[in-house]
C-alpha cells in the first residue's frame, strides 16, 4: 500500500471519526464494518479460539469508542486502532493465564474437554478458506471482465493507490468522470460478490 | 438506495467526499450493505484475508453503542490537523536547538568558573615573587585642543604605552599583592556561590571551632 492510498483511507477515517465526535453514532458503525475483518484477522493471531476472538474484536471496539474523544488524529485510524486491540487481546490473554492457575486444581478430563471444544471453534475452518477463496476468486474475474477504463480507474485507485485528480490527470478526463468510472467498477463487482455475503 | 448516495459511499471510501455530504449520506441506514461489500472488495485486492464477511459482530457492537452516551467531543478541522503535522518538527527542533543553547551557555559558565578558581588556586598555593617590573598596556587620551570641550572635537588616541620599569620596595608590594589575590579570590568565591546554591537558602556555613583548653 503506497503513502498516497494511506492518505486517502486515512482521510475518510478522520472524517467519520469527526463525525463520530459530534455524536454521530452511525458513522462509527462504517468504521466497525471496514475494519472488523483486519482486527480478528490480528485478535486471532494472539486468540485462537473464533468465539473469544470475536468477543475480543467487540471489546475492542467498544473501547475505541470509549476512548475516541482522546483521539487527535495524529496517527492514522487503524494505526491507534491496531494498538487498542492488541492490548485488549493481552489482556484477555492474561486473564486466561491467571484464571487457568486458580483452576489448576480442576479435574483433568474437564481441562481436555475445554481444549478439545477450544480447537474445535478454531476460526480457519474449511468453509470458512472456502467463502475466502470463492470471494478472492470473484472479484479477481469480475475486475478481468471490466470494461478497459473501469479497470484501469479501479486499478489506479485500489492498487495505485492514486488520487481522483491523480486518476484524472492520467486518464484526460474530468474528476467527475473518475468518481463515476470507480464506482461503476465497484458495482459491477459488488453484482457478483452479493449472493456470497449474507 | 439511490444510484447517487451509492456514487457517493464509494467517494466516502476514498476520502473523497466533505462533511456535508457525510452527514446526509449517513441518514441512509441502507449504506452500510454497499460500503461492507465494497470494502470486502478493497480488502480482497489487499490481500487482507482471511475474509471476516459476517455482519453479525457489527449488529451486536453497534447495539452497545446504542447504550453509550453519544460523544460530544472537540472537533479538530483539517487545515488545523495540516498544521499540527508541519508544526510538529519546527516545535521539536525549536525545542533542540534550545537545549543545545543551554548546553553551551552551561559549557562556557563552567570554563570561566573552573578557570578562575585554578587562577584563584595557583594565586594561593604558590609563593608570591617579587614584582619589580610593571609591565601593562595604559590608554594614553590626548586631547588635540584641551579647551574645547566639546566631544566631538577631541581626539582620543589609543597607544600602548612601551614596558616602563620601575623600582619598587618588595615588602609593600607583597603586602599589596596579598590583598588583591584575597579580594579576587573572595570574589570569585561569591561568583561560584551564586551559580551553585539554591535562592535563599544558605550556601554553606561556616563552623569555627576551638579546643577547650583545660
Amino acid at each position: 500500500m503506497n503513502q498516497e492510498l494511506k492518505l486517502g483511507s486515512t482521510d475518510a477515517d478522520l472524517a467519520l471519526v469527526e463525525r463520530v465526535k459530534r455524536g454521530d453514532k452511525a458513522a462509527f458503525d462504517l468504521l466497525v464494518l471496514k475494519y472488523q475483518s483486519r482486527i480478528i484477522n490480528l485478535v486471532s493471531r494472539f486468540v485462537r479460539n473464533h468465539a473469544d476472538a470475536q468477543d475480543v474484536t467487540q471489546d475492542a471496539f467498544l473501547k475505541a469508542y470509549r476512548a475516541l474523544p482522546n483521539f487527535r488524529g495524529e496517527s492514522a485510524f487503524y494505526t491507534w486502532m491496531y494498538r487498542i486491540a492488541v492490548n485488549t487481546a493481552k489482556n484477555f490473554l492474561a486473564l486466561q493465564v491467571s484464571r487457568r492457575s486458580s483452576d489448576m486444581e480442576q479435574d483433568a478430563s474437564e481441562m481436555e474437554q475445554i481444549d478439545d471444544t477450544a480447537a474445535l471453534k478454531d476460526m480457519d475452518t474449511p468453509e470458512h478458506l472456502l467463502l475466502t477463496t470463492e470471494i478472492q476468486e470473484t472479484v479477481i474475474k469480475a475486475i478481468d471482465a471490466l470494461p478497459e477504463e473501469l479497470r484501469t480507474a479501479i486499478t489506479l485507485r485500489e492498487l495505485e493507490g492514486m488520487s481522483y485528480e491523480d486518476i484524472a490527470e492520467a486518464m484526460a478526463c474530468p474528476i467527475g468522470t473518475v468518481r463515476s468510472r470507480i464506482f461503476r467498477a465497484r458495482e459491477s463487482i459488488d453484482k457478483l460478490l452479493e449472493p456470497l455475503i449474507k | 438506495m439511490s444510484e447517487q448516495n451509492k456514487t457517493q459511499v464509494s467517494a466516502l471510501m476514498d476520502g473523497e467526499l466533505d462533511d456535508l455530504a457525510i452527514k446526509k449520506l449517513l441518514e441512509d441506514k441502507s449504506i452500510k450493505q454497499y460500503w461492507h461489500r465494497y470494502h470486502i472488495i478493497s480488502d480482497v485486492l489487499h490481500n487482507h484475508t482471511p475474509l471476516h464477511t459476517d455482519t453479525q459482530l457489527c449488529l451486536r457492537i453497534s447495539g452497545l453503542i446504542k447504550d453509550e452516551p453519544a460523544i460530544l467531543a472537540p472537533t479538530t478541522s483539517r487545515t488545523a490537523r495540516q498544521l499540527q503535522h508541519y508544526l510538529k518538527p519546527v516545535a521539536g527542533a525549536a525545542i533542540a536547538a534550545s537545549v543545545a543553547a543551554m548546553a553551551i551557555l552551561g559549557v562556557q559558565q563552567y570554563t570561566v568558573m573552573t578557570a578562575s578558581s585554578n587562577q584563584t588556586m595557583v594565586a594561593a598555593n604558590s609563593s608570591p615573587a617579587p614584582v619589580n617590573t610593571i609591565n601593562q598596556p595604559r590608554l594614553q587620551m590626548r586631547y588635540a585642543n584641551s579647551s574645547n570641550l566639546r566631544p566631538a572635537a577631541q581626539t582620543v588616541n589609543y597607544t600602548t604605552v612601551p614596558t616602563v620599569t620601575v623600582p619598587v620596595d618588595n615588602t609593600a608590594m607583597q603586602a599589596n599583592l596579598n590583598s588583591i589575590q584575597m579580594s579576587r579570590y573572595i570574589l570569585n568565591h561569591n561568583e561560584y556561590q551564586s551559580g551553585t546554591s539554591v535562592h535563599g537558602a544558605m550556601p554553606h556555613v561556616r563552623l569555627v571551632a576551638t579546643e577547650k583548653r583545660r
